[in-house]
Order: C-alpha cells, then sequence, then structure tokens
C-alpha cells in the first residue's frame, strides 16, 4: 500500500476574474495513501485554494484532479465530500443549534444509519478525541472551549470514515498549549487510523512536526516539496532557504 | 354582560381571520424569502415593491377588490394576508443572511446538499429572526383585522364600527379593548416562542412532540373553519333569500331594519342583513356584484358619489336622473321615496326663530352679524359646507366656533351660540327644541331618502313592492328624527326602534 498514489494534480491553474495572474500556477502534485502532506505558505499564497480543490469547494480553471486513478468529475459530489474527504478548517463551523453528538452524526443521520449504530460511532469518536461521550455529548457548542470545539470538529469529520482528511489551518486560533495537543492527536490519528491527511499551515514549526512531507507554497507556485530533512539540507529556491532560517514574516 | 356571546363570537372571527392570513402569509412569504436570500435581483425588487405595498391604506386596498372579491371573508383574507407578507419576507431574508458563513461552509464541505442545507443549517438558525416577523406581523394583523367589519367579515372590528355609527363609546371600547389585549397575548405568546427556539439559549429545547401534535390539530381546526365559512360564504345561500344592507351609521341601519322587519313578517323571504358596511362605495359595488340586493340610499349621495355629478343650485330635481341613470347603467331600481331628505342645514332654538321670526337662510343673513355659530371642524373647511353657505347667502357671523358633533347641543343648549350647523335628521334637534332653517336658495342638494334595489331580485320577487311600499312617502323628517332620536339619545337598538315603530303605526 505505501507509496501508492491516492490523489493526483495535474498542470492545476486558477485564474480570477479581473486579475492577470493566477491564484494557482500551473500545479503537479503527488499525495501517497496514508501520508500527512503538509502545505505550508503565507496568507494568499494558494495553499487553501489548493486544498478546497480537493473537495470541490473551488474549481481550477484548467488542469485535471484525479482520486484514485479517477477523474475527480466522475465522482458526485456531495457523495465525494461526505465519503471521501473529512474536511475540518479553523473556523470549526460547528452548528450551533445541535448538541455535540448531533454535530458528529449529521451527516450519519443524512445516510439513514441505523441510530444504534450512530450512538456508537459518536461515543467512540469523542472517547478518541478524548472527550468524555458522558459529559460532552448533549453540550451545546457555546458550552465548549475552543480547543474541545475544534476536537468535535476533527471528530465530525472522522465520523464517516472517510480515507483522507483535509484540514485548513485548523489550529490557527488556538492557544500554544491546546495546539500543541491536537497536533499530537492529528499523529495518533494518522498512526492508527491510517488517515491520509492533507494539512495546510503557515506555521512552519507545526509543518515540520506533522509533515511527511511539506510543499512550501508562494505565489500560487509549489516552490519545493521534500522532507523537512530536503528542505533544509538542500533548499531549491533562495525564499525556501529564508523560510528555512527564518520562517514567515507576519 | 349583555354583550357576552357576542364578543366570545367576534373574538373568535377575530383570532381566525388574523390567525389564517398570519399562516397563508407565512406559507406564501416564506419559500419566496428563502427564494430571495439566493437570488439578489429578486430580493432587491421584491423588498422594494414591499415596502412601498406597505404605504398602501388598507381600506382603500379592501375597498379596490370588492368589485372582484365581493363581500366577506376572501377580501378582507387578501388584504390582511397581503400586509403580512412583508414583514415575513424581510425577516426572512435577513434570518437567512444572518447565518454565519463558517456553518454555511462546514454544511458544504460536509458534502449536504443545497436543500439538507437549508433545511437543517440555514433554517434553524434563521428561525429566531424568522418568528421575530412573524411576531411583528401578527401583531399587526391583529389591529388591521378591525376593518374587516367595513365588509362584513366580523370580528371585534363590528363592535368600532357599530360604536362609532351609533355614537356609543362603551361599545367602541367593547372592540378596542380586546383587539389590544389579543394583540398584546399573541405578541407575548410568540415572543416565549421564539426565546424556545433560539439556539444561544442554553435551555433551548426541541418542542415535546405532544406539543407538536396539539400544535398540529389546533392549526387544524382553525384552518378548517376557516374553509368551512369561506366555502359557505361562496356555496351556501338560502334559495329564497335576500340580503339586505346598510352603511354604517344610525339612520342607515334603522331604515334597513324597517325594511328587514318588513319583508321578513309580509313574506317566507329569509332576510340576510349585511348592516354596517364601510363606505358607499364598498355598498355599491356589491350592491352590482350581487352580493347584497338591497339598501336605503340618497338620492344626493348617488348624483354626487356613485354618478360623480357635480351639484348645481339650479337643479330643482335629481331623483329622476338618478333613478335613470341606476336603472339604464347598472340595472338597479330606486323605489319609492321614505318621505325625507337628510341633508345638511342651520338650526335655531324654537324660541330664536319665533322672537326673530325667521325660517329660511336668506332671512337669518340680515341679522348674521349680531349672532355666534358653531360647527364640526369638517363642515367649517369644505367648500360645499359654511364658507360655499355664507357666499351664497351673504352669512357673515360676528363668531365662528368650531365645536365636535357631540358638543354642538350643550353649546346651544347653553346659549353659548345661537346657531350651529347640523343634519336635517338628527334625533337631537328634537330633543334639544330646535328648528332648522330652509335652504331657500337651494345651496344643499337634496338628499332624499329610497331603497335601491337589484332589478332582477325585484323580478324574482316582486310582491317586495308592495310589502315596502307602506314604508314610501310615510317617514316625515319628524319621524325620522324621532327614531335616530331613539337611538343616539334613548340608546335602543336600531331593531328594537325600528319594531317600535312599525306596531306604533300597525305596519305589521
Amino acid at each position: 500500500m505505501k507509496n501508492q498514489k491516492i490523489i493526483e494534480l495535474i498542470n492545476i491553474s486558477k485564474f480570477y476574474p479581473g486579475n492577470e495572474k493566477p491564484g494557482i500556477n500551473n500545479v503537479s502534485l503527488n499525495i501517497q495513501r496514508g501520508e500527512i502532506l503538509v502545505l505550508v505558505g503565507s496568507s494568499g499564497s494558494g495553499k487553501t485554494t489548493l486544498l478546497k480543490m480537493l473537495n470541490r469547494l473551488e474549481e481550477p480553471t484548467s488542469g485535471a484532479i484525479l482520486i484514485n486513478g479517477k477523474d475527480i468529475k466522475s465522482y458526485n459530489v456531495n457523495e465525494l465530500r461526505r465519503g471521501f474527504f473529512g474536511y475540518v478548517f479553523q473556523k470549526i463551523g460547528l452548528f450551533p443549534h445541535m448538541t455535540v453528538k448531533e454535530n458528529i452524526e449529521i451527516v450519519l443521520r443524512l445516510d439513514n444509519k441505523p441510530i444504534i449504530f450512530r450512538e456508537k460511532k459518536v461515543r467512540e469518536l469523542l472517547d478518541f478525541m478524548r472527550l468524555s461521550p458522558n459529559v460532552y455529548g448533549n453540550r451545546y457548542i457555546n458550552q465548549l472551549s475552543g480547543g474541545e470545539q475544534q476536537r468535535v470538529g476533527v471528530a465530525r469529520a472522522l465520523a464517516t470514515d472517510s480515507e483522507c482528511l483535509l484540514m485548513d489551518e485548523p489550529f490557527g486560533a488556538l492557544d500554544a498549549v491546546t495546539r500543541c495537543e491536537l497536533q499530537d492527536e492529528i499523529l495518533r490519528l494518522k498512526e492508527n487510523l491510517k488517515k491520509t491527511i492533507i494539512f495546510v499551515t503557515h506555521d512552519i514549526s507545526e509543518a515540520f512536526k506533522l509533515g511527511d512531507r511539506i510543499g512550501v507554497m508562494q505565489n500560487g507556485n509549489i516552490e519545493q516539496l521534500g522532507t523537512k530533512e530536503q528542505l533544509c539540507e538542500f533548499p531549491k529556491t533562495p525564499f525556501v532557504e529564508q523560510l528555512m532560517r527564518t520562517g514567515f514574516r507576519t | 354582560m349583555e354583550h357576552g356571546a357576542a364578543l366570545q363570537q367576534k373574538t373568535f372571527e377575530h383570532i381566525a381571520l388574523a390567525g389564517s392570513s398570519i399562516f397563508l402569509a407565512s406559507t406564501i412569504a416564506i419559500p419566496l424569502g428563502i427564494m430571495m436570500a439566493h437570488v439578489p435581483l429578486l430580493r432587491k425588487v421584491l423588498l422594494n415593491v414591499g415596502s412601498i405595498s406597505q404605504t398602501i391604506p388598507s381600506l382603500a386596498l379592501l375597498a379596490f377588490l370588492v368589485p372582484f372579491l365581493g363581500l366577506g371573508n376572501t377580501p378582507t383574507l387578501v388584504v390582511l394576508t397581503f400586509y403580512a407578507l412583508y414583514p415575513i419576507l424581510r425577516s426572512t431574508v435577513a434570518g437567512l443572511q444572518s447565518v454565519p458563513p463558517e456553518c454555511k461552509e462546514a454544511a458544504e464541505g460536509l458534502g449536504l446538499s443545497h436543500f439538507q442545507k437549508l433545511w437543517f443549517v440555514e433554517l434553524p438558525l434563521a428561525l429566531p429572526i424568522i418568528m421575530s416577523g412573524v411576531r411583528v406581523a401578527t401583531a399587526a394583523t391583529i389591529g388591521i383585522t378591525t376593518i374587516a367589519a367595513f365588509i362584513g367579515a366580523g370580528g371585534l372590528g363590528d363592535f368600532i364600527t357599530q360604536g362609532l355609527a351609533l355614537n356609543n363609546s362603551s361599545l367602541i371600547l367593547l372592540g378596542a379593548l380586546p383587539t389590544a389585549l389579543l394583540a398584546l397575548g399573541f405578541d407575548y405568546a410568540l415572543s416565549q416562542l421564539e426565546i424556545y427556539l433560539n439556539y444561544r439559549k442554553e435551555t433551548s429545547l426541541p418542542f415535546s412532540s405532544l406539543k407538536k401534535i396539539l400544535f398540529g390539530i389546533a392549526s387544524i381546526i382553525l384552518l378548517v373553519w376557516v374553509g368551512h365559512s369561506l366555502s359557505k360564504e361562496i356555496f351556501f345561500k338560502p334559495s329564497k333569500s335576500i340580503v339586505i344592507a346598510s352603511k354604517n351609521f344610525t339612520e342607515q341601519h334603522i331604515l334597513a331594519e324597517l325594511m328587514a322587519q318588513l319583508i321578513e313578517a309580509k313574506t317566507d323571504l329569509t332576510v340576510i342583513r349585511k348592516f354596517n358596511l364601510g363606505t358607499t362605495v364598498i355598498v355599491h359595488q356589491a350592491l352590482l356584484r350581487g352580493d347584497i340586493d338591497l339598501y336605503p340610499e340618497y338620492t344626493g349621495t348617488a348624483y354626487m358619489i356613485v354618478l360623480k355629478e357635480s351639484w348645481n343650485t339650479k337643479e330643482k330635481d335629481i331623483l329622476e336622473k338618478v333613478r335613470n341613470s341606476y336603472k339604464n347603467k347598472f340595472n338597479l331600481l330606486w323605489l319609492g321615496l321614505f318621505g325625507f331628505s337628510n341633508s345638511q342645514a342651520l338650526a335655531v332654538k324654537k324660541k330664536f326663530a319665533e322672537d326673530h321670526r325667521i325660517t329660511s337662510l336668506s332671512e337669518l343673513s340680515q341679522i348674521s352679524d349680531h349672532l355666534k355659530i358653531a360647527a364640526q371642524p369638517d363642515t367649517l373647511k369644505r367648500e360645499d359646507g359654511l364658507p360655499g353657505l355664507s357666499n351664497a347667502y351673504g352669512l357673515n357671523f360676528k363668531n365662528i366656533m368650531q365645536v365636535d358633533s357631540n358638543l354642538l347641543f350643550t353649546a346651544i343648549a347653553h346659549e353659548k351660540v345661537d346657531v350651529i350647523a347640523v343634519s336635517t335628521t338628527d334625533g337631537k334637534l328634537q330633543a334639544f327644541d330646535l328648528v332648522t332653517l330652509e335652504d331657500d336658495k337651494n345651496f344643499y342638494p337634496p338628499y332624499q331618502a329610497a331603497p335601491v334595489i337589484r332589478e332582477v331580485v325585484l323580478k324574482t320577487y316582486p310582491e317586495l313592492h308592495q310589502v315596502l311600499s307602506p314604508l314610501f312617502g310615510f317617514i316625515s323628517q319628524q319621524k325620522i328624527s324621532k327614531l335616530n332620536y331613539e337611538v343616539d339619545v334613548k340608546c335602543f337598538s336600531p331593531a328594537e326602534a325600528a319594531h317600535k315603530f312599525l306596531l306604533e303605526f300597525n305596519l305589521l
């Protein structure tokens, strides 16, 4: 299974109307099953756009995306989002009118999964995210801390047992300690559940901690793609070299 | 309390009318609002049109609809629904726009379809704001529902318009207070519901299923009741019946009652009373549509308001003109004149008239510069009121007082003024021992009263002419004034006063 291509991006470009410079400039990229690929870059570098193309929240202007070797457009978009990708993003987007349990099980409910199955799944996922199901299951979102909310957010993304997790700066709004805890959860999650994870961040140390491979993005291009050792020892461009020394100036 | 049963019934009618309009408005406005939230152009256009629509006076809209929809529940529901649409539309749009963008993105990212996103995420989050719009619409609608009385659809407005017509302030309050209480009550109940539905409240719990069922049953009962009464209105009419109408003032009620009671006594027709209707125009349109068959009208009103002719003082008699135009244009017949004219006049104390030997306005003008006059505000201002009259006769009063109609008679009784402007059939003229002065230059058009009936109805029931004929030429100025007096001053109901009159003169 190792080193098998699960997602393939071929010559992806994205232009915005009234803007000559592309948002994404002819990017090609393979994602291997079971790896954590981190896209790192400053805001406006195109990393979030690239991520959202994978579950079709954004569409490329040109180029092709293959999922398991088949064109992304041959999949039903909602089935793709439910069954193949879990999606976690910085603003979390939990539904405030539902309890923790209802938030996690919503897609299962829409798929008419039996209630016993849903109950069991919610308990498993809350346990896995280290939230006691009895304490948290019936709480509303505004009764949770930011860290707890994002744990629920991850649990919701895991509910459908999708192969792949898309994470868009999921911990950007959290304090350093909580963020560190959650980063450890992601590593554990990869280890235990064998998920493929595409992770977007602007924090180079987060990228180093999580990434099997790291893609450095700048102005819609992938400047360099490689392990952290490759990036540190053989930076391909001055930008990457500079980044390895100083991080982003934000 | 004598009005207890009526109050209960009117309140029920009121709630049913207002409730079903809100229900109708919600079923139209919420889906439309959802469309508008997603289509900016539609939103822009409809919100603007909607806000303009709110400025149309409700009574004007009602009068406009009568020719198409007739009298009763249908046009009332249309008008009420129309006014409730805008607040609900607005709040639906505002509610959907208030849904946090991250919740929408999460819903899309989770793979919810458009409909699922709307149903499971957007609508629940928008619901508190939508409910606040429904609440505003409900309070407003309960208030506007009082106009139902103008076209005979019932509700608490009946008390208000009857109270206004019969100059009875406790009747007005009997309508106005429960209306206000209803509006406040519903507002409170819906505000509680709004809190209940608000997800931000930690106590927020979904409705228990029992409450859902009860709520459902209540809505169904309401709908069935409205549907039933609507269908009754549309499909059910007793086979041998005649609908008698009146406008909304005392004299009209009395005349209509006199005719109704005679017909009930002398024929086997069922009389349906649609009294207290809003304006001349509404009654006329209802007559043209055949919603009503018979009502008392005045020649001057028919001439100027219905036929839209202007009054020329050289015109001696307009009755023939009115009679011909009504028959040719509308297939409506004027039956025999009752025998009096309800016109405007100036009145003085009987003793004053004798002392100064005046019987006409021309004579009054000789001494008017020593005299004080009181009149209602509109009589003072209108060109066909005191200003025109003063020009025609060269009247030049020492002092002119603006006084409310109820206080006119008190003012002359206490000799604060010498002359008052009144209606010639006012019941209080007799009570206060006043005489009216003759309009010897024909300044005022004649307002001779007579029944107007649909030609087809008279053809179907030709006996009606015979039955009503004892009233023709029989109700003198004095008799109608006395009848008005019985109702306005002695507080008999129009039906009681009419019955007494018919018995007194052996007409039954």
